[in-house]
């Protein structure tokens, strides 16, 4: 096997095991963010075809992870694609009835909760997505949105509030 | 972090079914390296609305659609919906906003062409997505998709006639006639375009039948041109019949003997095309493409007042005029300022300079062109203009481009710049 091909190799597995580790989660968050099913797995294969051109310039620094450069990559997708479609109603319930079927068996409190985290701003819905669910540090949220770690405490706090939920630990940045 | 992290888990259980499987995963793989989405893969409910207008219709099609499907079954009926030659914003947004739900991506071609407000032209953003699939130019499709192209732009009102065919029975293959267009260059240019060195040319193939202005229709007929992936080599085009027989044949000479050409137009063209508006030639720039024109008159005599012109021409700082290059554009600035009202300071951070020094009938003049670098979002671009008499210092003919009032080419285009000396002599 000649060294470009053994590289292309390593390269392939690396972003399988990215897509495996991450693909969901991913998925996941983009719906969220956007309440669209199909522009949710839009913005999923963007952020792993953007991904997969920057590979080869990604590199650990500064602690920065994979996760977190994976999750600042998906966001700004998301963000374009949200200022893209700011023209189109949101219908959030339209957009958990687009969900496969398994939705069905939902609790009805996880569903209220999700469609208020859904119903939130953009920039809480951020850091609420980022925070609570992809379970980065503040710091992390900081570094992938681009503001110091105060402002993200400020919005967390706000959309705690939005939320009017007994979300423990909000403060608490030890993981 | 907390313990009990609500939002994760209201998340997860809300949206478990929301996933991607290894075949999605292998899939995201696949396109990764293919540098192109998929299409996306479809959510129950949607499956279940479509099957379901399908069977309405009554139609067994597939739902995925490609750039070319998208085009003929939601853009083009669309165009045919009014009889504008362009879209409106709104029915851009809708486009978009379909292409983006059917999985196609924007390209940065179709993106460019909509913020600089060429896609409104109905048929140029038609063309931009299909383009995406098939490629740039619309001679290296296949004839089929040509003609496919060509009779949806009549079938959405968008033109009148059909010009791109496919061969019927009796006339000749596009095989058979490429290797009659080959064949000719290699007698006729003794150049050889072979299978093997097909990466060597680019071949342009057409099949077209065109409408003559009274109404006559030509024969249909195979239009070949060979262009060179090396812009130093020659390309030719040639026209069969669709019997075979050779209508036409020309061989545009490359760089490499740029300078045996006699038609001087040719070579302002080859380096327009190499190094864009003659007014942002490097000096080298312009003394090669003197040396070329002097090539030419060498060998095939001097043939248009433009040579002789052309070759009088001086570049950058004059020699022989009392106002240099430098005094020129300065002067041209301080005009412009003067006759716009705009302040020179801030047309200079705005505007970028070039100056000409031609040979006027009023002597040595310095065309300066002020190219504003940033016009603006509803600009293409924005120019002003000013000729300074290179001896006496003073500034004429202080304009500024605006459409539909003046042309571009009056003040800016060499050769337009240089008929009004279509009665110098020609020789001296």
């Amino acid at each position: 096997m000649s060294y470009a091909v053994a590289a292309e190799t390593v390269k392939e597995q690396r972003f399988m095991q990215w897509v495996k580790a991450y693909s969901d989660a991913i998925l996941r968050t983009c719906f969220v963010y956007l309440s669209n099913v199909q522009d949710a797995e839009d913005a999923m294969q963007d952020t792993f075809l953007k991904a997969w051109k920057a590979m080869d310039t990604f590199e650990e620094r500064n602690g920065a992870s994979e996760k977190t450069w994976l999750i600042k990559i998906a966001i700004n997708v998301c963000h374009d694609y949200h200022r893209s479609k700011w023209f189109r109603k949101v219908d959030l319930e339209k957009a958990l009835e687009d969900l496969p079927a398994r939705y069905l068996s939902v609790e009805d409190t996880d569903v209220t909760l999700t469609m208020d985290v859904m119903r939130l701003p953009e920039k809480l819905k951020q850091v609420v997505l980022l925070y609570y669910y992809q379970e980065l540090t503040l710091r992390e949220v900081a570094d992938v949105l681009g503001v110091v770690p105060s402002t993200i405490h400020r919005r967390l706090r706000q959309a705690e509030e939005r939320l009017k939920r007994d979300l423990t630990g909000g403060e608490d940045d030890g993981k | 972090m907390m313990e009990n992290n609500r939002v994760k888990q209201a998340l997860n259980n809300t949206l478990s079914s929301l996933y991607v499987n290894d075949a999605e995963a292998s899939a995201l793989l696949a396109q990764a390296k293919g540098g192109k989405k998929v299409k996306k893969k479809l959510s129950v409910a949607l499956v279940l609305t479509m099957i379901l207008m399908l069977l309405t219709i009554g139609a067994v099609a597939a739902v995925i659609l490609s750039n070319k499907q998208f085009v003929d079954q939601i853009v083009a009926p669309m165009a045919k919906d009014n009889a504008s030659n362009t879209w409106t914003g709104d029915e851009v947004v809708e486009i978009i906003r379909l292409a983006e739900k059917n999985g196609i991506m924007i390209s940065d071609e179709i993106q460019n062409r909509i913020n600089n407000h060429e896609g409104r032209s109905k048929i140029e953003l038609m063309r931009s997505f299909v383009s995406a699939e098939l490629g740039p130019y619309i001679a290296t499709w296949s004839i089929e998709d040509q003609a496919w192209f060509d009779e949806l732009l009549v079938r959405s009102g968008l033109s009148e006639q059909q010009t791109r065919f496919t061969p019927s029975n009796g006339e000749i293959s596009e095989a058979v006639a490429l290797d009659k267009a080959k064949k000719h260059i290699e007698s006729a240019y003794k150049c050889m375009i072979d299978n093997s060195t097909s990466t060597a040319y680019i071949v342009h193939t057409e099949y077209r039948q065109f409408v003559k202005g009274n109404g006559d229709i030509e024969p249909r007929r195979w239009y070949f041109h060979f262009e060179p992936n090396d812009s130093s080599l020659d390309s030719f085009d040639v026209v069969v019949s669709s019997q075979g027989e050779i209508i036409e044949a020309k061989r545009v000479v490359g760089v490499k003997n740029i300078g045996d050409v006699a038609s001087v137009e040719a070579i302002f063209d080859y380096y327009d095309s190499e190094y864009g508006m003659h007014y942002e030639w490097s000096q080298k720039v312009w003394e090669s493409f003197q040396a070329d024109l002097q090539r030419s008159v060498d060998k095939h005599g001097l043939q248009t007042n433009f040579t002789a012109f052309a070759l009088k021409q001086k570049y950058g700082v004059s020699q022989t005029s009392t106002i240099n290059q430098h005094e020129a554009v300065n002067a041209a600035f301080r005009a412009t300022a003067e006759t716009s009202g705009i302040n020179e300071e801030e047309l200079r951070k705005q505007y970028k300079s070039n100056a000409l020094l031609l040979v006027g009938k009023e002597g040595l003049i310095w065309k300066v062109s002020l190219v504003n670098t940033n016009p603006g979002k509803h600009r293409s671009f924005d120019l002003r203009h000013a000729e300074v008499n290179a001896t006496s210092g003073e500034v004429k003919n202080v304009m500024h481009y605006e459409p539909g009032k003046n042309s571009i080419y009056d003040a800016y285009y060499l050769i337009e710049v240089l008929t009004d000396v279509s009665d110098w002599p020609t020789k001296g």
